[in-house]
């Protein structure tokens, strides 16, 4: 479960997420956030951390370095 | 150098991964939801290369006969349909129910909407003829096969042959149409009345049948509205709303507390529904992708048959009327269904309507709503473009974190963001905003695909079906400017990323060609926002710099 996901948000960053603007306000981004953060909790835990994270990365948040 | 390649890299990833999820989602989509339209197609052809094929009459006749023989398979399965035991109730669909009613004996009446037709053999409803949309409610399977809603069934063949193949006395006393049959010992009264929102009242009375289990048709499938969108019978229940698709391949019992069943697709339905809950629906497959829904009733019933559009007002006006007058809620509305993302998809569809009643036209009411919802999104974007533009005058300095940190990137950036969190200009929006916008542009394309008050609704000049495809394609290549102008007012020093905008323009121009006109036209306008909003904070931060 745990390989899926991290191979899937992977996926997303090499493939997908260039054709966005760069867009994140933090460092690492929201994908390698949510990669580290699955990685460090689990599966359920980092990827509830992670959607937390997109939550907060919005135009009324400072911004900067956030790691998991 | 080594960025570009690793760019073209992503590009091509890109690309692939693209291609291969459309050419996923169409075998998927041609494999789990077969389209009638491509098989109707699929003859036609098949009927050309015949005719020209007998036009160069020597040229392989062997080829010929083979395709002659599935012309003629494939026009059995539409005109004749397999024999279907039903166990009780027996549909009877044979040669004898198209000779029983050559459909001439007729009544017509014309009501606002269209026109509605009535059999006096066996007091069937024939056609319900919707002028907007020129369409007829009930389909060309039920005319080919002689099965018209409003019909009943027994569980005795014979008695079912002689409800319904035999002609019934007929009289009208304005909006009431009385249809009668008094034959060996049997009487039944089916009483039709005509009401201004649509459905039609019906009332049946019958004597004789008491030992006998009785049904009435309300529902036989009449054709696709294309791919999207659910087709096949409906039952709603007083739980829940239960879909079953036509290609089924045995016959289903439904049983419960049933407030009205029959059968839709994505702009139409055909339902019955009883004043008091029925308990049995039974969904017969009958053809391919065809079946008839019918209700088995007492031997007087007295409810309603609506055959029409699914339009949102009018279903809501149907409901509250015989919340009014039976006291249950049919919530025939629950029948659009919005998608996925129906919690977000209703309201938008409910303000798309609430702009309708006044500006009268849909193509301007969705220019209004994508003026809204950037008008709620405009803090946002505001934001982050100024940002954008301070982030500009930071440039030098962020060259300079570049060469200091060349050779660790992740320490570039890691240094980067702290600049901008010190200085208090992020020029990144964030990835919520932009991942909010997925759902919302998933809901509205949903909303456009459903929305039957979209079909047939026209726009200005060319436009004349904002749910169908634009017929010269000048709004998606429109759109398709639009996105290289924004990016040419946008200010961004990637030039990596310009070109992959530049690409993405060509990319979606050729995707957005056969979308409905409607959600074109939703993209388009918050292309041409987004160009004006990035033009007027342009103009203001050049005033802001020269006061400096």
């Amino acid at each position: 479960m745990k390989k899926v996901l991290i191979s899937f948000i992977k996926f997303y960053k090499k493939a997908i997420s260039p054709f966005f603007p760069n867009s994140c306000r933090y460092y690492p981004t929201c994908s390698e956030y949510a990669v580290q953060s699955i990685e460090k909790y689990g599966a359920l835990k980092g990827f509830l951390k992670a959607i937390w994270r997109i939550l907060r990365c919005n135009p009324f948040s400072k911004g900067g370095i956030d790691k998991p | 150098m080594n960025n570009d390649q690793d760019m073209q890299k992503r590009t091509m990833l890109f690309f692939v991964a693209v291609s291969i999820l459309m050419i996923g989602f169409a075998m998927f989509s041609s494999y789990f939801f077969p389209n009638k339209e491509q098989k109707q197609e699929n003859q036609q052809e098949i009927v050309e290369t015949k005719s020209a094929q007998t036009a160069q009459a020597d040229n392989n006749s062997s080829n010929t006969t083979t395709v002659e023989k599935t012309t003629q398979t494939e026009k059995k399965t539409v005109t004749q349909s397999k024999y279907v035991s039903t166990g009780n109730f027996d549909l009877l669909l044979n040669q004898q129910r198209i000779s029983a009613d050559d459909l001439k004996d007729t009544v017509v009446i014309n009501v606002p909407y269209g026109k509605i037709q009535f059999s006096k053999i066996g007091a069937r409803v024939i056609s319900i003829y919707l002028k907007k949309y020129n369409v007829d409610v009930i389909g060309e399977y039920s005319k080919a096969n002689r099965i018209f809603p409003a019909e009943i069934i027994t569980t005795n063949p014979e008695l079912t042959k002689l409800i319904n193949f035999s002609k019934y006395d007929f009289k009208q006393d304005g909006k009431k149409l009385v249809f009668k049959l008094e034959k060996n010992g049997i009487s039944v009264i089916k009483t039709f009345v005509l009401n201004d929102t649509g459905e039609l009242t019906l009332n049946i009375q019958t004597k004789g049948l008491e030992n006998l289990g009785i049904a009435l048709i309300d529902g036989i499938s009449f054709g696709e509205e294309g791919s999207y969108g659910h087709s096949g019978a409906i039952i709603k229940t007083d739980k829940d709303l239960i879909k079953i698709d036509s290609d089924i391949e045995k016959e289903e019992i439904i049983r419960g507390k049933i407030l009205w069943s029959g059968v839709e697709n994505k702009y139409f339905m055909q339902i019955f529904a009883n004043h008091k809950p029925l308990n049995t629906v039974h969904v017969v497959p009958v053809a391919e992708n065809k079946t008839v829904t019918f209700v088995e009733i007492p031997p007087n019933i007295d409810g309603f048959f609506f055959g029409g559009a699914k339009l949102y007002s009018l279903l809501g006006e149907i409901t509250e009327k015989y919340q009014k007058e039976w006291g249950v809620n049919l919530a025939l509305r629950e029948t659009i269904d919005f998608g996925i993302f129906g919690i977000l998809g209703k309201p938008l569809f409910i303000i798309l309507h609430f702009i309708y009643n006044y500006v009268h036209n849909w193509g301007l009411a969705i220019i209004i709503l994508t003026i809204l919802l950037r008008l709620v999104l405009f803090p946002l974007n505001h934001k982050s473009l100024k940002a954008m533009k301070k982030m500009a005058d930071l440039a030098p300095e962020i060259e300079k974190i570049r060469k200091q940190y060349a050779k660790d990137p992740q320490k570039m950036q890691a240094e980067i963001m702290k600049l901008y969190s010190e200085a208090g200009a992020n020029p990144m929006s964030g990835c919520l905003p932009i991942v909010a916008q997925i759902p919302i542009f998933i809901a509205l394309y949903n909303v456009l695909m459903v929305s039957v008050e979209l079909k047939n609704a026209p726009f200005i000049l060319w436009i004349h079906d904002l749910s169908d495809k634009d017929p010269y394609y000048i709004l998606p290549i429109l759109m398709g400017l639009s996105m290289i102008a924004q990016q040419w007012i946008t200010p961004s020093s990637d030039k990596n990323q310009k070109m992959i905008m530049y690409v993405m323009a060509g990319v979606f121009t050729f995707l957005f060609m056969n979308f409905p006109a409607g959600l074109v036209l939703y993209w388009l306008t918050n292309n041409i926002l987004g160009i004006i909003q990035s033009f007027i904070i342009n103009k203001q931060m050049g005033r802001y710099k020269a006061k400096k």
